[in-house]
């Protein structure tokens, strides 16, 4: 590429905060960008972004007309590629807490050696705000206003992946359900692509909602040093099927391997650019 | 960088940030588990779980009120999409149910019997965000004010009559643009007539856009509907009634959330309107129907129309409890 041509950002518009990324980029760093609804789209962009919304849609939406093997394509050829929360998901080579209606579960465009959790903090209620890590080089103005919505977490990595941020948090109920299954499972020798919820009231005799007041604390350290969250408060969510209230666990939720970056929370939705002006660095520096 | 570990909840900007990333999807109402299913399967964003689907409330009449949080909980054990449900207007206590359900979304909705006609729920006070219709930029601000995070057009729920939807959403568009114009001492007076907070008026006339998400809904039926309401401006659809009232409910709902991504194309869309079998009968004279849900606003709502009679119950709905005793 010569260094003439001027860069262009596309951005995934499926589905979720699409335009909220292209502004964030155009303000944020003056670069142009694109709305990338069909295969055809991809040509000429130098970089996309997976934006936030609903995973499952996605995934649906995006699996017809060749859309999906045209990302996947795009995502193997190098160019820098950024998944925000359910952009992340897509990015991700395993998946548990998908939807257990669709089959096959949540389509994934895969590129990155992670295991993700969906909905790991929760339904909305547990939405919340945090102070995250700044990306790399952009330490002026300290820590970063992380936006978790309905948010997944990171479980585990692969060795090479560049780990830029976690937090300490206790699972929601559903996600604590399927955690459990989950270690059943790697326990029982099984390598875990993808797992559904799983329904935790069929589990139980019928409808028993136990403990509505839950305490809907997140309770999270930045990562720096793990803080044993405190059990004595998780015992008292009484989960149906939840495991023995150890669970409370750092999870990852700001990655990055090679040209490929993924974040758990939404910097589309502030007005700090920083994750979007380091994006567009990885951008240029791929085009050099 | 460790600074930090404290975490906020319940936001302005994670309750409008749902909302955010609901944009451009589609949501559907739905009155079961299975239905709810076949929504998550279709590709819906979100499902709204309620009792009965504005056509039958239409056509059934009776108080219509929050759905069950048993069956709001079945659905949202059922499903990895948000949830959202309806609560009457102004019956806060309803809101504070659903909250202990922990919904994702609540709709402060008129297609439920009001509950108070002068107020509505003062919905700052919730940790869970509310969606509200509108039929015009004032209410719409005013909703806001009463933290609201995310607005609808009301259109007419339960005709599959598109025609107040437009008129809403274009009524909205209008008065938006006709603020962008004003000079800055035409503001004070345009609050006045909008009956809306000036600093919001303020923020609609610099940004050229309302501070939360607008999606519509009130009588899509088909891709073509979602499609014109996307291309009139809107973030995303509703679909109530169409969907579970026409006779292949799983090929419209997906036929409707690729029509609302691809709003543009008229060759996808018509693609995805090929072949979907009947839509929704619908009703066309909504102005001669006895059922208004669109003017019902707290603080100026008059009833001056018919008692609709309540039918027979017939199918599933005859299960379920109503609490009108009128008679026939």
């Amino acid at each position: 590429m010569s260094g003439e041509k001027e860069i262009v950002i596309g951005v995934l518009a499926l589905q979720g905060a699409f335009e909220e990324h292209q502004e964030c980029i155009e303000k944020g760093t003056g670069c142009k960008t694109i709305q990338v609804k069909t295969p055809a789209q991809l040509e000429g962009i130098d970089g996309i972004i997976f934006p936030g919304g609903e995973s499952t849609a996605m995934g649906l939406i995006g699996t017809v007309d060749g859309m999906w093997e045209a990302l996947k394509t795009f995502t193997k050829s190098g160019k820098p590629v950024w998944g925000t929360c359910a952009g992340m998901i897509l990015l991700a080579e395993r998946c548990v807490g998908g939807s257990a209606v669709i089959e096959n579960g949540q389509s994934l465009i895969g590129g990155l050696d992670i295991l993700v959790c969906r909905n790991y903090f929760g339904s909305q209620i547990s939405s919340f705000e945090m102070a995250t890590p700044c990306p790399p080089g952009f330490e002026e103005g300290g820590s970063y206003p992380g936006v978790f919505i309905r948010a997944p977490a990171i479980l585990t990595a692969g060795d090479d992946i560049e780990v830029l941020g976690k937090v300490v948090a206790t699972p929601c109920r559903q996600a604590a359900v399927v955690l459990r299954e989950l270690e059943n499972k790697i326990a029982n020798g099984e390598n875990v692509i993808m797992m559904g919820v799983v329904d935790a009231l069929e589990r139980k005799d019928g409808l028993k909602y136990v403990d509505v007041k839950r305490e809907n604390a997140v309770p999270a350290s930045d990562g720096e040093e793990k803080k044993d969250t405190s059990i004595a408060e998780m015992e008292k969510i009484e989960l149906p099927g939840a495991s023995d209230g150890t669970n409370a666990r750092e999870v990852i939720c700001a990655a990055r391997k090679n040209n490929t970056l993924i974040t758990a929370f939404h910097p589309e939705i502030t007005t700090d650019y920083r994750w979007h002006q380091y994006f567009f660095n990885m951008v240029k520096e791929s085009l050099q | 960088m460790s600074e930090s570990t404290e975490f906020k909840i319940g936001t302005t900007t994670v309750k409008k940030g749902l909302a955010q990333m609901l944009k451009g999807g589609v949501i559907m109402d739905v009155m079961n588990v299975e239905q709810a299913k076949i929504a998550e399967a279709a590709g819906a964003v979100a499902v709204m779980a309620l009792e009965r689907i504005p056509a039958d409330i239409r056509r059934d009449g009776g108080v219509a009120r929050m759905s069950d949080p048993a069956m709001i909980l079945e659905i949202k054990n059922a499903v990895t999409i948000p949830v959202m449900a309806k609560s009457r207007i102004g019956h806060y206590v309803e809101s504070q149910i659903l909250e202990a359900c922990e919904i994702d979304y609540i709709d402060e909705s008129e297609v439920l019997t009001m509950a108070d006609e002068e107020n509505h729920i003062d919905k700052n006070q919730f940790k869970v965000p509310f969606v509200c219709g509108c039929r015009n930029l004032g209410e719409a601000l005013r909703r806001i004010a009463e933290g609201a995070a995310m607005l609808r057009t009301k259109g007419e729920a339960g005709t599959g009559n598109i025609v107040e939807a437009v008129r809403h959403a274009r009524t909205v568009q209008k008065e938006i643009k006709a603020l962008t114009v004003m000079s800055k001492d035409e503001l004070f007076v345009a609050a006045k007539n909008l009956q809306a907070p000036y600093e919001l008026v303020k923020y609609v006339a610099d940004n050229g856009k309302l501070p939360v998400v607008n999606f519509a809904a009130g009588g899509v039926a088909t891709p073509a509907d979602a499609a014109l309401m996307m291309q009139l401006g809107m973030d995303g659809v509703f679909v109530g009634s169409g969907i579970f009232k026409s006779q292949n409910p799983a090929a419209r709902a997906a036929a409707i959330v690729r029509a609302t991504t691809h709003y543009n194309d008229p060759k996808v869309l018509m693609e995805v309107s090929t072949g979907l079998g009947p839509a929704m009968v619908g009703i066309s004279d909504i102005k001669g129907d006895p059922v208004n849900f669109r003017d019902r606003e707290g603080g100026n709502y008059t009833y001056d129309g018919v008692v609709p009679p309540k039918r027979d119950l017939h199918g599933p709905t005859e299960t379920q409890m109503y609490g009108s005793s009128w008679n026939k």
